[in-house]
């Protein structure tokens, strides 16, 4: 009791920390499993793990294992969740699972078949070959930007395109959360992007997203993840013409010391990026030509924090973009 | 860890630090200090380590030499100018060479050992300096990063806690006076630090000048949060093993002139400079010439100390004229006018001193200026909705941190802070901190959102 008046503060600390640890420790193999990967004990106690699930809603209390999901699924016998299987233990070689795997080039020719069906409209709907020419500003009058904090920028700092253009951008996005936060204000509240898009039709759609997420995930997983999103605005956008923009450059400066916001990781993706590009509804236009220092970085003079474009550099984007245009007739 | 608002210094260093002082018998707990601040030294900069080393070793044989020998005065020019280039050479070597060249906090704990070595010619260190005693004093580890700069006379003061419930006692009202400070500097000085970095990416040609304004403020806030809040940490830490609270920040932004302003910002160091540099000159004893002359020295060397590129040096020159203005002219005012004058240049001309303080490329510093007083021309690509963006932003901080400039808030915490419900509030911002550093620990992308 005496202990209690002399330090209670001292005491409630050392009794919360006890707690939280023991929590963090007890609910480490399930409910904090997912944090636990990214945890490194040189640069934070282990308690970190709690207050992580916290800040994300996850509680020992509200925590839902997957695990279960999985299992009920696979006890009812799903096919779908048996073709998964396969796939995940496939390198495993699992000999139980050897009739599944047998199965699966029965399925193939399917596909391939799929694809030749494809390759065979070719010659019903000829595809043309677009050019990049030069546009005047009403251009953009139906043109529609989706990205991060450098669209943000462009938005806020090119006005004639701001006047033209409507820009879906938020600080931070990347291509995991464009169609998952609400972000898009409207007089009856925020709304997605799918919805947005739902409601609104778009004659272009430009995208430049990328940066945030450089560090997580392998290419394969953001290219994925890149062509989701293009296949789910196409469905929502039939018409629009869909650009995907190059993941912009960062200065010399940062690329050379920064182990993930470098040029090298950049350019790997962008590489990926180009691939998912159709030339004709889909095109992948390099915007890093207008901001180059002439060895692959962006220019250093451009940028103030070595990321983003100075505001008076945003122009120098604009400008690409009014020379680099798709125009359908 | 070397910071105090990292969570290993919170949960491991500090705790198992504590646990060992106080187990340690009485007679030998400077050992364990001793122990414990080479310790945090060499986790944070073992590269530089030696050097901080050498220089306690170095200063003590001199001190030792000068509290018994001879030629005292020579002693004392040697040490004071061996420790002085020491400390010009890192200062130079870390910004022409290459920056990880500064051995951390040698800028305080040099200033430490100069003014140890003077109050030994003085003779106002009474025993024969020990080893022991010297090496503590110096590499003290609440302080040896970024100060205060504590006297030799209030090391003097420390007293050890005897009973337990006096240990804990003292604990306690440091861990209070520690929490505070961390809350300064997590919750409100980094988050303030976003809008100046903001403001640099949009490029300072291209602000509005409300946001230029904005800015200002902005960058003198997270200025004085986070150094008051460090101090505040420091302070704490020492309370909880023994020291007296060392006052370095009393609300400066209450002052009535810029001169009584430095006595009341980083007190520590301007204290410093009145007794190691301004008196020992001469002070205002001999003549008008003569000390305008020696606070131009004394503003100059401070300029320099806070770093060696111009804007430093620029900083410490206008900060002279605005003293000099206030000591012979402003003071002749009438009174009315005096304190307006005063309080302008307190609450105006610091913020605006502050901007030149923060950059120290010559051409964006100019064009800052010309965005926050628009008489040279229109910026380029400005957006004149910045300002409204970022008050929506930051607004509630730049809020939060002009009522902590009334001193009546904090004296509040200060005096009531054995009350059981500020205690709560207390211990809800030690766990919002740590909450807030636990959601950027591990995550270097936390500050980094594109």
């Amino acid at each position: 009791m005496k202990f209690l008046k002399t330090c209670p503060m001292l005491l409630g600390v050392v009794v919360c920390t006890i707690f939280i640890t023991v929590m963090a420790i007890l609910f480490s193999d399930t409910v904090y499993a997912d944090y636990r990967e990214s945890y490194d004990p040189a640069t934070a106690p282990y308690f970190v793990l709690a207050l992580k699930g916290a800040t994300e809603g996850v509680f020992p209390w509200n925590y839902e294992p997957e695990m279960y999901e999985l299992s009920s699924e696979i006890a009812g016998a799903s096919d779908n969740w048996n073709g998964i299987d396969s796939e995940i233990s496939a390198p495993a070689e699992a000999d139980g699972e050897e009739p599944v795997l047998i199965e699966e080039p029965q399925e193939d020719p399917v596909d391939i078949s799929a694809n030749d069906i494809s390759a065979n409209d070719v010659p019903e709907e000829e595809e043309k070959v677009y050019e990049l020419t030069e546009v005047e500003p009403e251009y953009f009058d139906d043109a529609l930007f989706i990205g991060d904090s450098r669209t943000v920028g462009l938005s806020e700092y090119c006005q004639e395109l701001d006047e033209h253009a409507t820009f879906y951008a938020k600080v931070s996005l990347s291509i995991f959360t464009v169609l998952k936060k609400q972000f898009i204000k409207t007089p009856e509240g925020e709304i997605g992007v799918e919805e947005a898009l739902s409601r609104e039709q778009f004659g272009k759609i430009y995208i430049m997203l990328g940066l945030n997420e450089i560090g997580t995930g392998t290419d394969e997983y953001f290219t994925e993840a890149y062509q989701a999103v293009i296949d789910r605005i196409r469905e929502l956008q039939p018409d629009a013409i869909i650009y995907i923009q190059c993941i912009m450059h960062v200065t010399e400066r940062k690329s050379s010391v920064d182990k993930n916001f470098n040029n090298v990781n950049i350019d790997r993706r962008n590489e990926a990026l180009s691939q998912l590009a159709d030339n004709q509804t889909i095109f992948y236009i390099d915007m890093n030509e207008a901001v180059d220092d002439g060895n692959g970085n962006m220019e250093g003079s451009l940028s103030f924090d070595d990321v983003h474009l100075k505001a008076s550099s945003y122009q120098l984007w604009y400008d690409y973009l009014l020379k680099h245009a798709i125009v359908k007739d | 860890m070397i910071n105090f608002s990292d969570l290993t210094f919170i949960f491991r260093f500090l705790p198992v630090f504590l646990i060992a002082y106080y187990l340690t018998p009485i007679e030998f707990r400077m050992f364990t200090l001793l122990a414990g601040s080479l310790t945090f030294y060499a986790i944070g900069d073992l590269r530089m380590f030696p050097v901080l080393l050498g220089a306690v070793f170095v200063n003590f044989l001199f001190a030792r030499a000068m509290h018994s020998g001879t030629k005292k005065k020579m002693l004392l020019a040697f040490i004071v100018f061996l420790d002085a280039v020491m400390l010009v050479e890192f200062k130079a070597l870390s910004q022409f060479v290459d920056s990880s060249l500064m051995p951390i906090g040698i800028s305080f704990y040099v200033f430490k050992m100069i003014s140890f070595q003077a109050d030994v010619y003085l003779g106002k260190v009474k025993e024969k300096p020990g080893f022991l005693q010297t090496a503590t004093y110096f590499t003290l580890f609440p302080q040896v990063v970024s100060g205060p700069i504590m006297r030799f006379s209030d090391f003097e003061r420390h007293r050890e806690n005897r009973t337990i419930l006096e240990i804990f006692e003292r604990i306690e009202d440091g861990l209070k006076f520690f929490t505070v400070g961390l809350g300064m500097k997590v919750l409100l000085a980094d988050h303030l630090a976003m809008l100046w970095k903001d403001i640099g990416t949009i490029g300072y040609e291209s602000i509005s000048t409300p946001l230029a304004w904005l800015g200002a403020v902005a960058y003198s806030l997270e200025l004085y949060l986070d150094f008051w809040g460090y101090s505040l940490m420091a302070a704490g830490i020492g309370v909880m093993i023994g020291f007296p609270f060392i006052m370095n920040f009393d609300h400066p932004y209450a002052s009535r002139s810029v001169a009584e302003f430095y006595r009341r910002w980083h007190a520590s160091l301007g204290s410093w400079f009145r007794d190691y540099v301004y008196i020992p000159l001469g002070g205002s004893r001999k003549g008008t010439l003569r000390t305008i002359f020696n606070l131009l020295v004394v503003w100059l060397i401070t300029g320099f100390w806070h770093g060696v590129t111009l804007n430093f040096i620029l900083w410490g020159v206008l900060i002279f004229f605005i003293i000099i203005c206030e000591k012979y002219i402003v003071s002749k005012l009438p009174g009315v006018l005096r304190f307006i004058i005063g309080k302008i240049n307190v609450l105006v001309l610091i913020p605006l001193t502050w901007v030149i303080f923060a950059i120290s490329d010559s051409v964006m510093l100019c064009d800052y200026f010309k965005r926050l007083f628009p008489f040279f021309g229109a910026g380029i690509a400005v957006n004149p909705g910045d300002f409204a963006k970022n008050i929506g932003i930051y607004g509630y901080l730049i809020v939060i941190g002009i009522v902590l400039l009334f001193p009546k808030v904090y004296e509040f915490f200060e005096n009531h802070r054995r009350n059981f419900i500020v205690t709560i509030l207390v211990f809800v911002l030690f766990w919002a901190c740590v909450y807030s550093l636990s959601n950027a620990a591990g995550n270097p992308f936390m500050y980094f959102r594109f």
